[in-house]
């Protein structure tokens, strides 16, 4: 390809500015800021247009950098033709970022061309058969860029190693090594990677199994929920069964609490009873009421207790007097016969047997006579007639007492006492059997009334000590049954949530197995791009390795060409890292070590060997040089003139330079063969 | 003697459907099959009037069952109340301390060989059912003896294998009948008295459990020579799971592809079934399957579908091996490692790989 015009409406400090390069050497010469560089950038910008993007930090993009000042047009046009004979006319507008291609019958070939990433035609790839970075890396040197850096000598390298492709364009192994990396990256995701489809699969595969471990701990939980939920209910109802055994003990101590009062009512009745009775005996007595036997029972007891003097002969020893007089009557009778005694002993006990009788008789006459005469006058000799009717009262009014009727007469104690009894004898039936009941209901209730003991308890305790045993166990009784429940409605609601647990856990798992699947999935693709990698690397140096002594012999020939022979044997490796020959001692220095001007040297044979190598097969390309010979001497200069005008006839070359004695050393070699454009002048011809 | 039961084990009843992981709906709807499948199987019961019926192991996922479920079964096992069910655990649902089968109330007629039940006794037919191979007070052979075992059978001993046992050992121990749990697939008169049956699960629940599922209807006969066996079959799933291998490799896009697989789906099963199908052939360069797509427009045409895509893209390596530059070479060196695989696996990969690094080489970009 030659560039046969360019054509600046408005690129950066440039205005309507036209360029008409020619074969063979064209120097651009222009003080400085007269817009070299700027000259220069035109050219790659209309070949492969203006990048836009990520920069670092304070660097203005390509596209930025080359506005023109004054905010007009911003473009031009490049007509180039190439090997073949055809010519293109590529229009660029840089605001608009559109692009046109014409052909050299005015064409608009525009959609011929393949689109790149960008969006944007691949003119110049196809064109030239070459990206940009190679581009910029071989045939186009920036000012103060002559140098490679290890990246771009890696570049240049992956590009070599398909330098003896069967020409299918875009081959490239750069770009398929960056293809298998980014999909690695950015499909799969890396061990550096946070975001990309592997890292996320395994944080959610993470947090899946976290989710798990917890649902599994609620789930234990809820197993332990389970048996305690059981264990409480079953508490609960043993509780239950106690507290109702309680209350049939409560029964049972008011029971015992009836039935004491009960008890001590009748006794008091009883006791009312019999007094009233004698009371009322001793009215009869002295009222006639009583009847003969009933008035001695008064008497005798009067007698007794001192009440009434009367006669002291018991009766039972008159009636032994008696009988012996009865005895010696018929002794006597029958003695006279049988034994006769003294007239005067029969005599005596005849007497004493008489006085006997007659004591009989006085006695009974007595008693009759206490018991059918007159009720004895108050006294002394029967204090309990005297007030009877007040110790009356008295009774019955103790009696209505303990009782709580109102009890006027004997009649009523009396019923009021049978009523009791009968009540006694109903609640001691109840309480037994009530007891019974409480034993045979087997409740296991330990403690005070445990069935073992409760008979016992019931009948022997008092009645406070019941009472505050029962206080107690109830007390303790609710208080556990309470808890119970309240363990019961906690187990409850854990196990409430047992359903949603499994249902979680069962999402989890599925989902946990379907991530592991994917993983496996990226992870088995990822491998096999990884394998792809290592295999493409493995080709790429081993191709590296093949073309290097091409290279190697190519550089070694250029830099004796620009050292005038100084330098012959220069060599890159793999990676187009340089090593040269001393010339004197045959030791080889990496170039880095070299001067200044002679490391630009060695640097220089390589992009000259590069872009030999490049274009072998195909499109020839212009050597665009920006200020590359600046750390030349003019010897160097010269050489370096010299070579390319000797190497490169026919070829297009464009060199940029702000030096008078570089363009007076080119017109030494080139003469007439020198096109001069100054910036900032008219454009001559030498 | 005469005794004649149904057999059945390891429905996994809420078992999470690991198979079916990728697709929302269908594990649900899948669990509520397996209840169906009990049902079914406590209506064959009392259909084939079956003096029990034996439940082998593996009745439930103990990890992932709900209380509900339970119920549920409970609820199907009353529907029997005169046919005794007797249960043995297995190692999805063990007897742990926490399990339902000792914490839960199951109804009258169920009967759980766990713990310090020796073995259940159904005496009007002088049937014994033991849940232990090795009994403490050995076996009565006026019984008809029966062994109810979860396990492995006759396979490698490894820490893996759940309760291993030999099936010499089963016919040493004077058991008419062993009535085997674990395996999904069918055993059938296994052992050298040929006493050794396996029902396999009633519904299948994974893609290496293709084939008929369903229980065994068996009856014993024994007198005075010994215990005659007859057994017969019931298949009582409702879906298959079934694999196919698709080839696609005349196709040119996705939808033709799923024209293609939906042939083959039609020929090999039901829309009922669920289908893993293997698209394979050679494809153009240009096509590369869309799995996801492709399952897509196949969603209708089966309960379930899972895809693999094992299609080799079209590439001449024979003729590209022998290209100069880096596309010949790197295809070489693959080619050699493809050739060294050591296994199906590795050269799958490497195959793999081979595709990828030309789809780099050719266009540039990698499609994942």
């Amino acid at each position: 390809m030659r560039i046969e015009r360019l054509e600046i409406k408005g690129f950066g400090k440039l205005k309507d500015l036209m360029i008409v390069p020619r074969d063979g050497l064209n120097v651009l010469y222009g003080d400085n800021e007269a817009g070299k560089s700027t000259l220069q950038a035109f050219i790659p910008g209309m070949l492969f247009g203006l990048k836009n993007g990520r920069q670092a930090a304070g660097f203005p993009t390509p596209l930025r950098r080359y506005e023109p000042w004054d905010g007009g047009q911003y473009g031009g046009a490049m007509v180039c033709s190439l090997d073949n004979g055809s010519t293109y006319r590529i229009e660029r507008n840089f605001k608009t970022g559109t692009v046109k291609v014409f052909d050299d019958l005015f064409s608009d070939v525009t959609g011929d061309f393949a689109i790149g990433r960008d969006k944007m035609p691949l003119i110049a790839d196809r064109l030239l058969g070459m990206d940009e970075a190679t581009f910029t890396r071989t045939v186009f040197i920036r000012q103060m860029e002559l140098r490679l850096d290890e990246d771009d000598s890696a570049a240049l390298a992956g590009r070599l190693a398909n330098v003896d492709s069967t020409g299918i364009e875009g081959i490239s192994f750069n770009k398929a090594e960056k293809a298998i990396s980014d999909a690695l990256k950015n499909s799969i995701g890396t061990g550096r990677t946070r975001t990309q489809p592997l890292d996320r699969l395994e944080a959610r595969l993470a947090q899946l199994q976290e989710a798990s471990e917890r649902l599994r701990s609620q789930q234990e939980r809820t197993f332990f929920a389970g048996r305690e939920l059981q264990d409480a209910r079953e508490r609960c109802h043993r509780l239950e069964s106690s507290e109702k055994y309680l209350e049939d003990i409560r029964r049972l101590i008011e029971l015992r609490r009836t039935l004491d009062s009960c008890m001590k009512n009748e006794a008091v009745l009883k006791d009312a009873v019999r007094q009233l009775k004698e009371l009322e005996a001793v009215e009869l007595l002295y009222s006639g009421g009583l009847d003969r036997r009933g008035k001695e029972v008064i008497l005798r007891r009067n007698r007794s207790n001192g009440a009434v003097k009367g006669s002291k002969l018991p009766f039972i020893s008159a009636c032994a007097v008696f009988t012996c007089f009865l005895v010696l009557l018929a002794a006597g009778l029958a003695g006279v016969k049988l034994v006769p005694l003294s007239p005067l002993v029969y005599g005596s006990g005849a007497l004493v047997s008489a006085l006997a009788g007659v004591l009989l008789l006085y006695r009974n006459k007595s008693l009759k006579t206490e018991t059918t005469g007159p009720a004895a006058a108050p006294g002394p000799v029967y204090p309990e007639i005297t007030g009877a009717g007040m110790k009356k009262e008295m009774i019955l009014r103790e009696a209505s007492l303990a009782c709580g009727k109102q009890l006027t007469t004997l009649e009523a104690v009396e019923q009021e006492l049978r009523g009791i009894s009968s009540g006694l004898e109903k609640l001691s039936v109840e309480l037994e059997t009530g007891i019974e009941a409480a034993v045979a209901s087997e409740c296991d209730l330990q403690g005070y009334f445990s069935s073992g003991v409760l008979d016992a308890v019931i009948y022997d305790s008092d009645i406070v000590g019941l009472d505050e045993a029962w206080d107690a166990e109830i007390k303790e009784i609710k208080q556990e049954h309470l808890d119970a429940a309240l363990r019961i409605k906690y187990c409850e609601g854990l196990l409430g949530g047992d359903r949603e647990i499994a249902d979680e856990l069962a999402r989890v798992t599925e989902e946990t197995i379907a991530v592991k699947e994917k993983i496996t999935y990226l992870k088995n693709k990822g491998d096999a791009m990884k394998l792809a990698l290592e295999v493409l690397t493995e080709a790429g140096a081993e191709i590296r390795r093949n073309f290097a002594p091409d290279v190697n012999q190519r550089m070694g020939r250029i830099i004796a060409g620009l050292t005038a022979g100084k330098y012959t044997d220069l060599r890159g490796n793999d990676k187009l890292s340089l090593g040269v020959a001393i010339p004197d001692s045959g030791d080889v220095r990496s170039v880095m070590s070299l001067s200044g001007g002679t490391g630009d040297q060695m640097y220089l044979a390589l992009r000259l060997a590069l872009s030999e190598l490049l274009t072998l097969d195909g499109e020839s390309l212009p050597l665009i040089f920006d200020e590359v010979f600046s750390q030349f001497d003019d010897r160097r200069t010269s050489l370096a003139l010299q070579y390319l005008h000797n190497i490169h006839i026919g070829k297009q070359i464009l060199i940029f330079t702000c030096k008078q004695r570089e363009i007076e050393l080119a017109r030494e070699i080139y003469s007439d063969g020198m096109n001069l454009v100054g910036l900032g002048y008219e454009q001559t011809a030498c | 003697m005469r005794i004649r039961f149904l057999q059945c084990g390891d429905l996994h009843l809420d078992s999470p459907f690991t198979s079916l992981a990728d697709t929302e709906g269908k594990p649900d709807l899948r669990r509520q099959e397996l209840k169906s499948a009990l049902s079914s199987i406590i209506e064959l019961a009392d259909s084939e009037k079956a003096d029990m019926l034996l439940i082998c192991g593996d009745l439930y996922e103990h990890g992932y069952v709900r209380k509900s479920t339970i119920r549920y079964m409970c609820d199907q096992f009353q529907r029997i109340p005169d046919i005794p069910v007797i249960v043995i655990p297995g190692n999805h649902d063990p007897a742990v301390p926490e399990s339902f089968y000792l914490s839960f109330e199951w109804p009258r007629n169920v009967h759980i060989l766990a713990g310090g039940n020796r073995y259940f006794e159904l005496p009007e037919k002088r049937t014994r059912i033991y849940g232990t191979l090795m009994p403490a007070d050995g076996l009565d052979p006026t019984y008809v003896n029966i062994l109810m075992y979860h396990g492995t059978l006759d396979m490698p001993f490894s820490a893996d294998a759940f309760q291993p046992v030999k099936s010499e050992d089963i016919t040493a121990s004077g058991f008419d009948y062993c009535a085997l749990g674990h395996f999904h697939t069918v055993i059938s008169g296994a052992g050298g008295n040929k006493c050794i049956f396996n029902a396999g699960s009633p519904e299948p629940l994974g893609f290496d459990e293709e084939g008929e599922h369903g229980v065994i209807v068996a009856e014993i006969e024994k007198g005075p020579s010994g215990a005659q066996i007859s057994t017969r079959f019931v298949n009582t799933c409702r879906r298959h799971f079934i694999t196919i291998e698709a080839d696609v490799g005349t196709c040119l896009n996705d939808e033709q592809a799923a024209e293609k697989a939906a042939e083959y789906l039609e020929r090999n099963g039901s829309g009922e079934d669920l289908y893993r199908i293997i698209l394979c052939g050679y494809v153009s360069n240009e096509f590369r399957p869309n799995t996801e797509l492709i399952r897509q427009l196949l969603r209708d045409k089966a309960f379930y579908i899972k895809l693999t895509d094992r299609t080799i893209p079209d590439y001449d390596f024979a003729r590209i091996a022998c290209e100069p530059g880096i596309r010949g070479l790197f295809t070489r060196k693959m080619l050699d490692r493809a050739a060294a695989a050591t296994g199906e696996e590795e050269r799958q990969l490497v195959m793999q790989a081979l595709y990828y690094g030309m789809e780099a080489i050719d266009e540039g970009k990698v499609c994942v």
